[in-house]
């Protein structure tokens, strides 16, 4: 289940930094390709047992544990049911779960990590020690727990079609016009990353685009030793809906460009979506940082390819509602203090009275916009299944 | 009495509005990190539109979604419950049968509409309006 180190037979573990296999006990280092595992095809043979079957039980929540054994000290390994890669909680020597990765379901990219995990912790302490209100603690973070995970991807090709009526506005004043518009066209998507696993949430994943597809390399196991790993297990529906919410966003975002009116709305479409059945199926790199505050886990993610970093952090509430009123109340008495001695001009200048309205509600709207944009970013890195997905493994 | 309440208002609004968007915009920029995604030329997304048409009346834009929605479906694929996986040569040539059999032709404005109104509505505007004065 582990790779080998052809000098002194100790697991050899993939680094970021120098991208190659190294050995912590013998100091030698190996490039991946190289690595000629003659094991390799009795070990793809060697299937995981099924936890209930190995202990005679019928527990439910053991339905989705296997059961492995370490190639180094022969331990047990318990594995999910889509895990391909983890370490074993007694020798913390990486394990790669061979049946999970052979023949049919083996994928044919890897994109190695080229972020290693102090990289990774740096990337985000560098990200929030600016932050405004970002409580002090975070700041001052230390990790409770990080973990380097491979998430599965297919790279699709697809063609959307749609066929939509625009309902726009033209002109002004007595020369206005509202008008139906139509147009109807293809929409080719390249190289369009899904993910893969259905324990993380799409949302997430997503933030971590783009990935950089030059960098893939022909996939080998042994670029999972020493990382976390998970194999595929959505349906073909799931990755048509994430595919079709993206193309169906990109292609409206065309229409509205193209037709010449303003405060365009779509009224009606009938898209529908072919994906091509060349897709590719790859690993991705992602180092998922945990830490505690409040009694809430919080989960930062960071693409091990571009070190991206992508979280929402909770806000400092003691500094934030006291600013926000704060200002509010200033701002509120300078205003007032502005338009009653200048009353007069807005009272012969009705149209300035409205400009001013309007301006209003549209601060009002983009700044309340904005908060609740921070305020699901919060939430989502709060989230539970997400924690769950990443805690729940051996190691 | 009235002038008081008047600017008192709008005062409020505009001084609560600009917080709500100072504040607003910093807290999305200090603690929502990361919040982007690809982008349509991250995917090389090129659009071709096969037909436009400019201010239609009513009973025209209902017609329109009829005769150019081209429901380019998947049928000859797995079914939406099947897990994804890599189709073997056999499934991926009966696919590539089946989807020549159904693909339409596509390219850059090859138009669908046959009716005899669609050629009223096809042409640009600025020449349907010359037309309408000449005549």
């Amino acid at each position: 289940m582990a790779t080998l180190c052809k000098n002194c037979s100790h697991a050899l573990v993939f680094n970021p930094e120098s991208q190659l296999l190294e050995c912590s006990y013998c100091g030698s280092s190996f490039r991946p390709e190289e690595i000629e595992s003659e094991a390799k095809e009795f070990r793809q043979d060697l299937k995981a047992e099924s936890m209930n079957e190995v202990y005679g039980t019928e527990i439910e929540k053991f339905m989705d544990c296997y059961v492995y054994s370490c190639s180094e000290c022969g331990g047990e390994i318990i594995v999910n049911g889509t895990e391909a890669s983890t370490t074993c909680v007694y020798c913390g020597n990486p394990n790669v779960v061979f049946s999970r990765i052979a023949r049919q379901k083996c994928p044919e990219y890897v994109l190695p990590f080229s972020v290693t995990k102090e990289q990774a912790i740096e990337l985000v302490r560098g990200k929030i020690s600016k932050g405004f209100f970002i409580p002090k603690q975070i700041k001052e973070f230390s990790p409770e727990c990080v973990r380097g995970i491979y998430v599965p991807y297919w790279i699709v090709n697809a063609t959307f079609s749609n066929a939509v009526i625009v309902y726009g506005k033209t002109g002004r004043g007595k020369y206005a016009e509202v008008n139906h518009y139509g147009r109807a066209g293809d929409l080719e998507l390249k190289n369009f990353p899904v993910d893969a696993s259905r324990a993380l949430s799409d949302e997430s994943s997503s933030k971590l685009e783009p990935f950089n597809l030059s960098h893939l390399k022909p996939f080998d196991e042994d670029y999972l030793a020493g990382f976390y790993s998970n194999v595929s297990d959505v349906t073909y529906g799931d990755v048509k809906n994430a595919v079709f919410k993206r193309a169906q966003k990109y292609f409206d975002e065309e229409v509205q460009d193209n037709v010449r009116a303003e405060k365009t709305k779509i009224l009606h479409s009938c898209p529908s979506l072919k994906l091509d059945s060349d897709m590719v199926y790859a690993m991705m790199p992602v180092w998922f940082i945990t830490l505690k505050h409040k009694r809430k886990h919080v989960t930062i993610l960071v693409n091990g390819d571009t070190g991206k970093v992508v979280c929402g952090i909770p806000l400092d509430k003691s500094r934030f509602y006291p600013i926000l009123f704060g200002l509010g109340i200033l701002l509120t008495a300078a205003a007032f203090a502005l338009f009653y001695y200048t009353f007069f001009i807005l009272a012969i200048a009705p149209l300035l009275t409205y400009f001013l309205g309007a301006g209003i509600i549209v601060l009002f709207s983009m700044g309340i916009r904005k908060i609740v944009r921070a305020m699901r970013s919060i939430k989502l890195a709060q989230d539970n299944d997400m924690f769950t997905f990443m805690k729940k493994r051996q190691g | 009495m009235i002038i008081n309440f008047l600017a008192g208002l709008l005062a409020l609004g505009f001084g609560f509005g600009l917080a709500f968007w100072i504040c607003g915009t910093q807290l999305d920029k200090s603690n929502n990190i990361g919040d982007s995604r690809g982008d349509g030329t991250t995917y090389n997304a090129e659009t071709t539109f096969t037909s436009k048409c400019n201010r239609m009346d009513r009973a025209w834009s209902r017609e329109y979604l009829n005769q150019h929605a081209t429901g380019k479906e998947d049928t000859a694929g797995p079914s939406d419950q099947d897990q994804v996986r890599r189709l073997t040569e056999e499934e991926r040539r009966k696919k590539a049968t089946a989807e020549k059999k159904t693909n339409v032709p596509k390219g850059a404005f090859v138009s669908k509409n046959t009716s005899a109104a669609a050629d009223k509505y096809d042409v640009p505007d600025w020449e349907k309006r010359t037309e309408e004065f000449l005549h």
